[in-house]
């Protein structure tokens, strides 16, 4: 195979580097410490073959963390499987056992980075894989981490400049009734446990929801809030890096021979690919125009408002339209009725039968190729079936008339500021910039707040209701994590 | 001569009703004779670094009369501290507010796609108008002595958990010059807060949602109440020994009717016992009995005072068990907790109306309070802009002093001085921070 000739050397990874521009980056840490925030991305040189071989590894772990997540009740019967089945198939996960040689270990947190940046390439190109990777990669930190000793963690910050360390018994003496009633533990259980110490700048989210002891500038937290924080971190940084590397991806060198194998690494096998409606995450029909309001972009927003105002959608308004009610859940029934009654306010339920019903359930995959459809992302919509003057819809920021977003951003109540900048944006084609300043702005969350860029209506949709509703941190908290190994 | 113009009555006993018509002329003495204290102000503003790092990036926006209506004139920024005094004579405008500093002067850069609010002070802002369903004193745009009790408590809330929580130490506090105060942190730190940082401590502090109280943690299942939670219900029954939370119930008439108290009671037990405590007729002794019952110090003092009376001991009742406890901690919170307007406090690049900024309804100046006195700050007597120029022209009958002399510290010569000390020292504590 050609691709077995060393002589010719790929130089993704160099690229990669360039992406997260990093100037001194040595693998993994040399502490003590197997694990790695995955900030830096490696400085080396590799074949194209041990790329793909160990990318290919490495997706095989976490599709395995998908099933065991899906398969097992609770964090703790999952724990147990992933050392029954993950420690098998993947290095990483035994790094922290004795008994591992030097040399080994070395070899095993390389591939640990190589493996990690290979599918943040491969995983980088739409808001939906990313999302996957990103979820399966935080359950892998998140098991890890819970593995490593105590010192190795503690190096594993310095390493990461967090800034956090661990209460001595005199310091929580001193504070221990409020430390107790902060988490509604008993003095006995404080006492037993380790509390660690860091800048209340480190922690927003527990400090938001009163869920740590706040001292002079300070959080302390439990074990599990701890762990909450890292992969929040974590989390922020490859969403950001890899909303970024896609935009670069067009620079790669050795695109030709790179590309394809990225495609066949992310292509089937795994699950939460498109936007479907989650688990348990539906909305019915009167629930519509309360979301429309809070939670929907500007083009479905548009697009709800339009259907109040005049009872009817073209074709290309009911598809863009539709798709997105679906993946965010509103059941075939429900899309029935909901076109139902608003399209015969203008004309008979029958008319209604022959020429929509059809059509609506066809999306679903209910006629025709049974095929079932999956919501638009941002790139759809702007550049395939532009609207005609009497259509609503398409994306505001590309398709509407300077004067006629101004003015839908001002019922918005958008300050005039931003209304300038959003216009700026567009202007320029940043169309994702200004719908992202546009969720930053509108939802209250302030500029700069968004760690990714939006490119999927969808996805606009479940970070304004992740962020209203607080979901975000409660994923990660949920689970019961209970101190296993940092005694 | 210098002052042709004597036209400000020298009698007043009664305090007299502020003219709204002569706002534009006191406006202009107020700037041009030095009351307005430019000195330590530009002082603040500039935190000790050189005018074109951080002054000249700071937001204006002076708010002007035009035919009745206001017009905004934002973005304003000045090169130096001169140069603002002299634009804020020569406009003096009805009401100048202070923004963010920026990342381009923001008079030059506030049309470039990247301009950006880079810093500004954390605050906070409490306004009687959120607290109408509690008080029941005044309405609407009336306040007293015993609604700005609310505000008491507000402050000394607040500057327990600025201080305590988040260990910040610049702090002041500015009449709203109507009905609420503002809060300024100047702490380097907390000029540099993130807006996501903003709102987070903003929204620790936030216990209501509209009107309902919320003392969960948010988002997690049992209750548990967070010690910063209890820590200001102590602040709140411990301060003046228990007198002002004391008054404050009485002249709210929160124990007037039963049913106002009655209907937050869950526990069977205590419903009864309250519905005994309602048979007493006075309402002072209605509070003594529900403080014995439900908050622990009290009880503990009480029992402490009878130690040495066995038969009256006896009779005093249980310790106040954990439901008891956590009833009246609701009941007081949800009457006094402050209730802060969030949105102020969140964005970098928010407007607030500047410390000794006009009223231009009422002529008080938006004056700096001491936070451990506020209860001593009265508002109807608050400093007034016709009051202050009246008292700097009796100053120069008595002293014949130079005018340059006088333009240069004039507010030292008026009730104002006080204030503008509350200020200096603020100032000095910012810029002790650098
Ligand atoms: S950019 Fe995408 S999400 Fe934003 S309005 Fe346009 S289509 Fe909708
Ligand atoms: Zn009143």
């Amino acid at each position: 195979m050609q691709f077995d000739n060393r002589s010719r050397r790929s130089k993704i990874l160099r690229d990669v580097n360039e992406i997260k521009a990093s100037k001194n980056y040595t693998f993994a840490s040399t502490g003590e410490s197997n694990l790695s925030m995955y900030e830096f991305a490696p400085k080396e040189e590799i074949s194209l073959r041990d790329f793909e071989d160990i990318a290919a590894q490495r997706l095989k772990a976490l599709r395995k963390i998908e099933e065991l997540k899906l398969r097992e009740k609770s964090y703790d019967e999952f724990k147990v499987s992933m050392g029954k089945e993950l420690h098998p198939i993947f290095k990483p996960c035994t790094l922290h056992q004795s008994g591992v040689l030097e040399d080994q270990r070395k070899q095993i947190r390389r591939d640990d980075v190589i493996g990690h940046f290979a599918l943040r390439l491969a995983f980088c190109r739409s808001p939906e894989d990313t999302k996957w990777f990103v979820t399966q990669e935080v359950e892998l930190f998140k098991y890890r981490f819970q593995n490593e000793p105590k010192s190795a963690i503690l190096s594993f910050f310095a390493d990461n400049k967090f800034d956090a360390e661990t209460m001595t018994a005199s310091e929580k003496e001193s504070r221990i009734e409020d430390l107790a009633s902060s988490y509604g533990l008993s003095m006995e259980k404080v006492r037993n446990s380790d509390i660690w110490m860091m800048d209340a700048l480190d922690a927003l989210e527990l400090v938001r929801k009163r869920k740590v002891l706040v001292h002079a500038g300070k959080v302390y937290l439990e074990y599990e809030s701890l762990i909450t924080i890292i992969v929040q971190r974590l989390r922020a940084t490859m969403n950001s890096s890899m909303a970024r590397a896609n935009q670069y991806m067009g620079v790669i060198e050795e695109q030709d021979r790179l590309l394809p194998r990225l495609e066949r690494l992310t292509k089937g096998g795994y699950g939460g690919k498109e936007f479907n409606a989650a688990e348990g995450q539906s909305i019915s029909r009167h629930q519509i125009d309360s979301a429309s309001s809070q939670f929907f972009p500007l083009c479905m927003s548009g697009i709800q408002s339009h259907l109040r105002r005049n009872h009817h959608l073209k074709h290309g308004a009911r598809r863009q339209y539709g798709l997105f009610l679906k993946a965010i859940g509103l059941s075939l029934d429900e899309a029935m009725a909901f076109f139902r009654e608003e399209f015969t306010q203008k004309i008979d339920s029958d008319k209604f039968e022959k020429q929509y019903a059809y059509n609506i359930r066809h999306m679903y995959g209910k006629e025709g190729k049974r095929q079932e459809y999956s919501a638009f992302s941002c790139a759809t919509i702007i550049l395939n079936n532009p609207p005609s003057h009497d259509d609503c819809h398409g994306c505001p920021f590309k398709h509407s008339t300077e004067d006629n977003l101004k003015s839908i951003l001002k019922a918005n109540k958008i300050k005039s500021e931003d209304i300038d900048e959003m216009i700026a944006l567009s202007k320029i084609n940043q169309f994702d910039k200004a719908c992202s300043l546009h969720w930053e702005v509108s939802r209250g969350h302030g500029k700069g707040s968004l760690s990714s860029l939006i490119t999927h209506p969808n996805q606009y949709y479940e970070l304004t209701r992740e962020a209203v509703g607080g979901h975000q941190m409660e994923d990660m908290t949920d689970d019961k994590i209970s101190q296993t190994s940092c005694e | 001569m210098f002052y042709v113009i004597c036209h400000f009555p020298v009698n007043m006993t009664e305090p007299r009703p502020f003219e709204m018509n002569r706002l534009v002329d006191y406006l202009q003495h107020y700037y041009r004779k030095g009351v307005f204290p430019f000195k330590p102000y530009t002082n603040w503003l500039t935190y000790s670094k050189k005018p074109s790092e951080y002054f000249n990036l700071r937001e204006f926006a002076f708010i002007i009369d035009k035919d009745g209506e206001e017009v905004h004139l934002r973005y304003r920024s000045f090169n130096d501290a001169f140069e603002f005094e002299k634009e804020l004579c020569r406009v003096s405008p009805h009401k100048l507010d202070l923004g963010a500093v920026y990342n381009y002067v923001p008079k030059e850069g506030r049309n470039r796609v990247d301009f950006r609010a880079m810093e500004r002070e954390l605050i906070f802002d409490i306004d009687l108008n959120d607290y109408d369903s509690v008080r029941n004193c005044c309405e609407g745009a009336t306040v007293c002595g015993k609604c700005w009790k609310f505000i008491v408590v507000a402050v000394k809330i607040l500057d327990a958990r600025l201080k305590k929580d988040f260990g910040f130490t610049a702090l002041l506090y500015v009449f709203s010059g109507r009905r609420g105060v503002h809060c300024w942190v100047g702490d380097a730190k907390a000029r540099k807060l993130t807006n996501s940082a903003r709102s987070a401590f903003a929204e620790y502090l936030t216990l209501f949602e509209g009107d309902k109280m919320d003392l969960k943690g948010k988002g997690r299942g049992k209750t548990i109440i967070h010690p910063m939670i209890t820590d200001c219900y102590n602040v709140i029954m411990t301060a003046e020994n228990g007198q002002l939370v004391k008054d404050m119930v009485i002249e709210q008439s929160y124990l007037e009717k039963e049913e106002d108290t009655l209907k937050d009671c869950k526990n069977p037990q205590l419903k009864e016992e309250l519905q005994r405590i309602f048979t007493l007729s006075k309402p002072e002794s209605r509070w003594q009995m529900i403080c014995l019952k439900c908050d622990e110090k009290t009880w503990r003092s009480e029992r402490e005072k009878l130690k040495d009376q066995p038969d009256k001991l006896k009779n005093l009742p249980e310790p106040p068990s954990d439901e008891y406890k956590l009833f009246l901690l609701q009941w007081v919170l949800s009457r006094l907790y402050p209730r802060l307007d969030v949105n102020v406090s969140t964005g970098v690049n928010h407007l607030l109306k500047s410390p000794f900024c006009i009223h231009p309804k009422t002529g008080n100046v938006a004056v700096p309070i001491d936070a451990q006195k506020v209860h001593l700050f009265d508002v109807t007597k608050c400093p007034r802009i016709d009051q202050l120029l009246e008292e700097l022209d009796k100053v120069k009958e008595d002293e014949g002093e130079t005018k340059e002399n006088r333009k240069m510290l004039a507010y030292k010569h008026t009730s104002l001085a006080p204030h503008v000390e509350i200020f200096e020292k603020f100032v000095e504590k910012t810029i002790g921070k650098m």
